[in-house]
C-alpha cells in the first residue's frame, strides 16, 4: 500500500466501563485508500475502539485523527461529535431505520446536511445501483430481506461519501453463503471507490479475504500487526497462531540456535522452525504447525511416525488425528481415500513449515 | 456477558453533551417540584407543622373512632386480597389451561372491570343488593323472606372490593401462566399425573411469584382504595382510613395535621408492599421469560374444560354483565325504586343536553385527561430516554424520582397537595391543581411505558443518524420519536383512561367550576340522584368504551396491552 503520513492516526486509546478498561493504550494508523482489519474475538474491544473512531464513545484518553484533523483528544476534553466528523459506520445490527423506505434510509444522512433535494435523488440512485438495488427506492424498510438490509445499510454509508467507512461485523448476521457473496462485493466495492476502510470482525477467514492489513486485537491490547499472510505463518503468540486459522501448538526446547532453521525438541521428535527471533539454546518455546502443512505417507526416515486415531471428512478435506508419542496432531490433506483407524503413518511437514516463538505467554492458549 | 450489557448501555447516541445535562437537570428539577415537596409538606404536617410533635400520628392508635377505622381498613384490604385471590387465580389457570370455549371471549370480560371506574362498580352492587337494591324488593316484597345480603356493609365493600380486584389478580396470575415453558407441564402429564395434580404440584409453584406480586398489589392498592367504601360504607358510617381522611378535610375545621399523619401512614404501608413486590420479582423475571409459543395443544381438554366454560359463563354473567346491566336499568328509570319502576330516557336528555354541573364535569374530565395524558407521556419519555440513553450522573437521581409516585395512594398525594399549594390562590381549586395530581400520580406508569418502549429500540437506530451526520436534536426528532410513538399511543390511551376515571385525588382537589365527571356522579348521587348519576356513569362508561374500541380498531392494539 501507499506509504506516506498516516490518514487515520489512532494513538494511546483507553475506554473503561465502570472499573474494567476494555481498550488499552491502543494505537495504529491507517493510510489511504487503505482497508485495515481489527480482528479479535468477541468482547476484546474492537467494536469499542471503532466507535471511539466514529465519535460514539468518548475514550478516557486517547487520540483520534482523520487527515490531521485532532476528532478526538482527551483527556484533553476534544470531542466532535459523531455528525461532524465526515465518516460514516455500518452497523452489526445494520440498524435500517424501520419507519422509512430504503430511499428514506440511504437519502437521511444528505438530507440532514440539507442538501438540493434532485442532487440527493441523483446520489441515492447511483449508490443504489453500484449496492445493485436499483428500483427498490420507495420499498418499505421493513420489507427487507437480509442481505438487502445489508446493501441499504452499505449505501446508506457510502453515499455520504465519508473519509473513513467503519465497517462492525456487517456480514455476521448474513447466512454462510451470501456472506462469500457479499465479501467479495464489498472487497471489489472498496478497491473500485477507494474508501479507506476500518473493518471489525471475529471471523479469520472474512479478514484474511478483505484486508489490507489486520490488527489482531486481545483483550483490549494489540496482539500482533501486518499483512494477512505474514500474520498466518508468522503468529507473534500462540494466541494468535490458534486464533488465525488452526494450528498444532506444541512446546519444545531449542536445541540448535540459528536466525532462519532452528532445531526444536518437542513432544513429538526434533523439528526445523523458523524462529520468531534467535533463541538461546535451552529456551522453552512453543511450536506452531499448521495442520494443512502436514502431508501423510507410508513412513520413513526423516518422518515422524504416528498412529491414525481419528478422521473426519470435512467436504474437500479430510482431518486426521494422528497419535505420535502422547500427542495428537491434527493433519488436514486433500484427498478421498480414507485411512484406516489405527493405520501406522509418517507425517511431513511441507514448506513454509513449523514456527517457532516464546512460550512466555503459553499460559493464554485459547 | 457483563460487559455487552456496559457496552449496550453507554454505546447510545454518544453525547448529547450540553443538551443531555440541561434536560437530565430539568428533569430533575421537575421531578422534585411534583413530587418532593409536597412530600415534604405532608411530613411536616403531619408532625404538627411549626412545633414538632408526634401528637397526630399517637392519634391514629389512641382515639377510638381513627382506631376502629384503622381495623375497618386491614380487615377489607384483607378480606378483599383473598377473595380476588381465591377467585382470580382458578380462573386465570381454567382460561389458559383448558380447551375452554370463547376462551378470548372470557379473557376479556373478566378483565372489564380494570377499565371500569370502581364508582360505577360500587353503584351497580348498589342497585343489585344495596338496602332499597333489587333483591331485597323482590325478596321482600315478592318471596316475602329477608334475604340478609347488604352490601351496605363492611362484608359488602370486603366482597365488591374482592370482586374488583380479581380482575388484578386475574392479570398477573395469567402473565405468570403464559410465561411458564409448557414442556414442563408436559413433563408432568407424560409422567403420570392427572391434571389437578399437575395445576396443584407444577402449575400452582411455577406461578407462585407473579401470583404473590399480583397479591401484594392488590393489597396495597385495597388499603389506600377510596371509591368503594365511599359509596357502600360512608353514608352507613362505615369508614376506612381513606374516607375517614375525606371527612376530616371536608368538615368544618379541618384537621389537617391528623390527616396528613394517615396519609403518611397509607404510604409507609404501600411503601412496604411496593419493596415486597420488588424483592419477589427482583431475580425471577416471571414477566420477561419467554416460554415458547403455546399451542391448542398444551391446554386440558375433556370434562374439565366443560366445567371451565360453565364457571367462566356464570361468572361473566353474574359479576360483569348483570352489574352494568343493572345500572343501565337505573339511569333509565324516572325515579330510583324497583317496586313499580317507570322508565324515561329523560336522565340522558339532563345529563347531556340540560343539567350544567354534568355538562361541566364531562367537559373538564375530557380537557384534564388529554391535557394529562399529553403532558404524562411527554415527561415519561423525556425521563425514559435520559434514564435509558443517558449518560450523565444524575440519571439515578430521575430514575428513582419519576418511580416514587408508585407508593403515593392518591388520597395522600391529595393531601399533600393541598397542603403544598393552599396559599396559591391560582392554583387552588383550580383545574392547574387538578392537572398537577394527575401527572403525579401518573408519572411511574407514563416512564415505565417510554422505558420498556426505549428498550425495544435499537440504540444503534440512533448511533447510525448520528454517524449519517444528524446532530443528537434532529436524531431525536426524525428517529426517536417516530419510533417511539406507537408504543407511547398505547401509553397514552391508557393514561386517558385512567384519568377519566379518577375520583381519589380530585374530590379533594376540585373546586367551583372544575368539578370531574367523577366527582359530579358522586355528588349527584350523595343528594339523592341516583337515576342521573347513573345515566352519568354510563356515559361515562361509553365514553371509554368509544376510545379504547377506536383504538384497538385502529391500529389493531389487544385489549389486553392496555391494562
Amino acid at each position: 500500500m501507499n506509504v506516506g503520513s498516516p490518514f487515520l492516526r489512532v494513538s494511546g486509546l483507553r475506554v473503561r466501563y465502570g472499573t474494567a478498561e476494555v481498550v488499552r493504550d491502543v494505537s495504529f494508523s491507517v493510510s489511504r485508500g487503505e482497508m485495515v482489519t481489527l480482528l479479535g474475538p468477541s468482547g476484546c474491544g474492537k467494536t469499542t475502539i471503532l466507535r471511539c473512531i466514529a465519535g460514539l464513545v468518548d475514550p478516557v484518553a486517547g487520540l483520534v485523527e482523520v487527515e490531521g484533523e485532532t476528532l478526538t483528544h482527551q483527556p484533553r476534553g476534544i470531542s466532535v461529535p459523531p455528525e461532524r466528523r465526515g465518516l460514516a459506520m455500518v452497523f452489526q445490527s445494520y440498524a435500517i431505520w424501520p419507519h422509512m423506505s430504503v430511499k428514506e434510509n440511504v437519502a437521511y444522512g444528505l438530507r440532514a446536511r440539507k442538501i438540493a433535494r434532485d442532487v440527493i435523488d441523483a446520489r441515492v440512485k447511483d449508490v443504489l445501483g453500484l449496492v445493485g438495488l436499483g428500483g427498490m427506492e420507495s420499498r418499505p424498510a421493513t420489507q427487507l430481506s437480509g442481505g438487502q438490509q445489508q446493501r441499504v445499510a452499505l449505501a446508506r454509508a457510502i453515499v455520504l461519501e465519508p473519509r473513513i467507512l467503519l465497517l462492525d461485523e456487517p456480514l455476521s448476521n448474513l447466512d454462510a453463503k451470501l456472506r462469500e457473496v457479499m465479501r467479495v462485493e464489498l472487497r471489489g466495492l472498496q478497491k473500485r471507490l477507494g474508501i479507506t476502510s476500518v473493518y471489525v470482525t471475529h471471523d479469520q477467514a472474512e479478514a484474511m479475504a478483505l484486508s489490507d492489513r489486520l490488527i489482531v486485537i486481545r483483550e483490549g491490547v494489540i496482539e500482533q500487526e501486518g499483512i494477512p499472510l505474514d500474520i498466518y505463518y508468522n503468529p507473534a503468540t500462540p494466541f494468535v497462531a490458534n486464533f488465525v486459522g488452526r494450528s498444532n501448538l506444541i512446546s519444545g526446547r531449542v536445541l540448535v540456535p540459528a536466525e532462519e532453521h532452528t532445531v526444536v525438541e518437542t513432544e513429538i521428535g526434533k523439528l526445523l522452525c523458523r524462529p520468531s527471533h534467535r533463541f538461546e539454546a535451552g529456551t522453552d518455546v512453543i511450536v506452531c504447525v499448521r495442520p494443512e502443512s502436514l502431508r501423510i505417507g507410508l513412513p520413513s526416515n526423516g518422518s515422524i511416525k504416528g498412529r491414525v486415531a481419528y478422521k473426519s471428512h470435512q467436504g474437500e478435506m479430510i482431518e486426521y488425528h494422528v497419535e505420535v508419542g502422547g500427542y495428537t496432531v491434527k493433519a488436514r490433506v486433500f484427498g478421498t481415500e480414507l485411512l484406516p483407524d489405527g493405520e501406522i503413518v509418517g507425517l511431513t511437514i511441507a514448506e513454509p513449515g513449523p514456527f517457532a516463538m516464546p512460550s512466555n505467554r503459553a499460559d493464554e492458549e485459547v | 456477558m457483563i460487559r455487552r450489557q456496559a457496552e449496550a448501555g453507554t454505546k447510545a447516541t454518544g453525547r448529547g453533551g450540553g443538551v443531555e445535562v440541561t434536560i437530565t437537570s430539568t428533569a430533575v428539577v421537575v421531578l422534585s417540584l411534583l413530587i418532593l415537596l409536597p412530600l415534604g409538606v405532608l411530613l411536616a404536617a403531619s408532625l404538627g407543622g411549626k412545633s414538632l410533635t408526634l401528637h397526630y400520628f399517637s392519634q391514629i392508635f389512641l382515639r377510638h373512632q381513627i382506631r376502629s377505622v384503622t381495623l375497618n381498613t386491614i380487615l377489607v384490604a384483607l378480606g378483599s386480597t383473598s377473595l380476588a385471590i381465591f377467585i382470580g387465580v382458578p380462573l386465570a389457570w381454567l382460561v389458559h389451561r383448558t380447551r375452554v370455549l370463547f376462551s378470548s371471549l372470557w379473557d376479556s370480560l373478566i378483565i372489564l372491570p380494570f377499565f371500569v371506574s370502581p364508582v360505577i362498580i360500587a353503584l351497580s352492587w348498589l342497585a343489585i343488593a344495596g338496602k332499597r337494591g333489587l333483591l331485597y324488593v323482590v325478596a321482600t316484597r315478592g318471596v316475602g323472606v329477608q334475604t340478609g345480603v347488604n352490601v351496605e356493609s363492611l362484608a359488602g365493600i370486603i366482597g365488591v372490593m374482592g370482586l374488583y380486584y380479581t380482575a388484578y389478580m386475574y392479570l398477573y396470575t395469567s402473565i405468570g401462566l403464559r410465561n411458564m415453558d409448557p414442556a414442563l407441564e408436559e413433563a408432568s402429564y407424560t409422567s403420570g399425573a392427572s391434571t389437578l395434580r399437575t395445576a396443584w404440584r407444577v402449575t400452582l409453584p411455577l406461578a407462585t411469584p407473579a401470583i404473590l406480586a399480583g397479591a401484594l398489589l392488590v393489597f396495597t392498592s385495597s388499603v389506600s382504595h377510596f371509591s368503594i367504601p365511599l359509596i357502600l360504607g360512608r353514608p352507613n358510617g362505615i369508614n376506612v382510613l381513606t374516607t375517614r381522611i375525606y371527612e376530616m378535610l371536608i368538615h368544618y375545621p379541618p384537621e389537617f395535621n391528623l390527616a396528613a399523619a394517615i396519609s403518611m401512614v397509607l404510604l409507609l404501608i404501600t411503601a412496604t408492599g411496593v419493596a415486597a413486590q420488588r424483592l419477589i420479582t427482583r431475580n425471577r423475571s416471571f414477566i420477561t421469560i419467554g416460554g415458547k409459543a403455546r399451542g391448542e395443544e398444551t391446554r386440558r381438554a375433556g370434562w374439565v374444560s366443560k366445567v371451565a366454560f360453565l364457571i367462566c359463563a356464570l361468572y361473566s354473567l353474574v359479576f360483569v354483565i348483570v352489574p352494568f346491566v343493572m345500572l343501565t336499568v337505573v339511569s333509565l328509570m324516572r325515579y330510583y325504586t324497583f317496586d313499580g319502576p317507570t322508565f324515561s330516557l329523560d336522565n340522558y336528555a339532563q345529563a347531556l343536553l340540560r343539567h350544567p354541573i354534568t355538562l361541566r364535569g364531562i367537559r373538564n374530565s375530557v380537557l384534564l385527561a388529554t391535557l394529562g395524558a399529553s403532558a404524562t407521556v411527554l415527561l415519561g419519555s423525556i425521563v425514559a430516554y435520559v434514564v435509558v440513553r443517558g449518560r450523565s450522573r444524575g440519571k439515578v437521581v430521575v430514575d428513582f424520582l419519576s418511580a416514587a409516585p408508585v407508593v403515593i395512594p392518591a388520597t395522600a398525594l391529595a393531601v399533600a397537595l393541598l397542603a403544598t399549594w393552599i396559599r396559591v390562590p391560582f392554583l387552588y381549586g383550580s383545574l392547574g391543581i387538578l392537572l398537577i395530581a394527575y401527572c403525579t400520580l401518573y408519572i411511574p406508569y407514563g416512564t415505565r411505558a417510554a422505558n420498556a418502549n426505549l428498550m425495544q429500540i435499537d440504540a444503534d437506530l440512533e448511533a447510525a443518524s448520528r454517524t449519517s451526520g444528524a446532530s443528537w436534536a434532529y436524531t431525536f426528532r426524525r428517529i426517536v420519536v417516530p419510533l417511539m410513538r406507537p408504543g407511547m399511543s398505547v401509553a397514552w390511551i391508557v393514561l386517558f383512561v385512567g384519568m377519566i376515571k379518577e375520583i381519589s385525588a380530585s374530590i379533594l382537589l376540585y373546586g367551583f367550576g372544575t368539578e370531574t365527571m367523577s366527582v359530579v356522579l358522586y355528588e349527584l348521587w350523595y343528594e339523592g340522584s341516583f337515576t342521573l348519576a347513573a345515566s352519568l356513569a354510563i356515559i361515562q362508561g361509553a365514553l371509554i368504551a368509544a376510545v379504547l374500541a377506536t383504538f384497538v380498531f385502529a391500529t389493531g392494539t389487544r385489549l389486553r396491552s392496555l391494562t
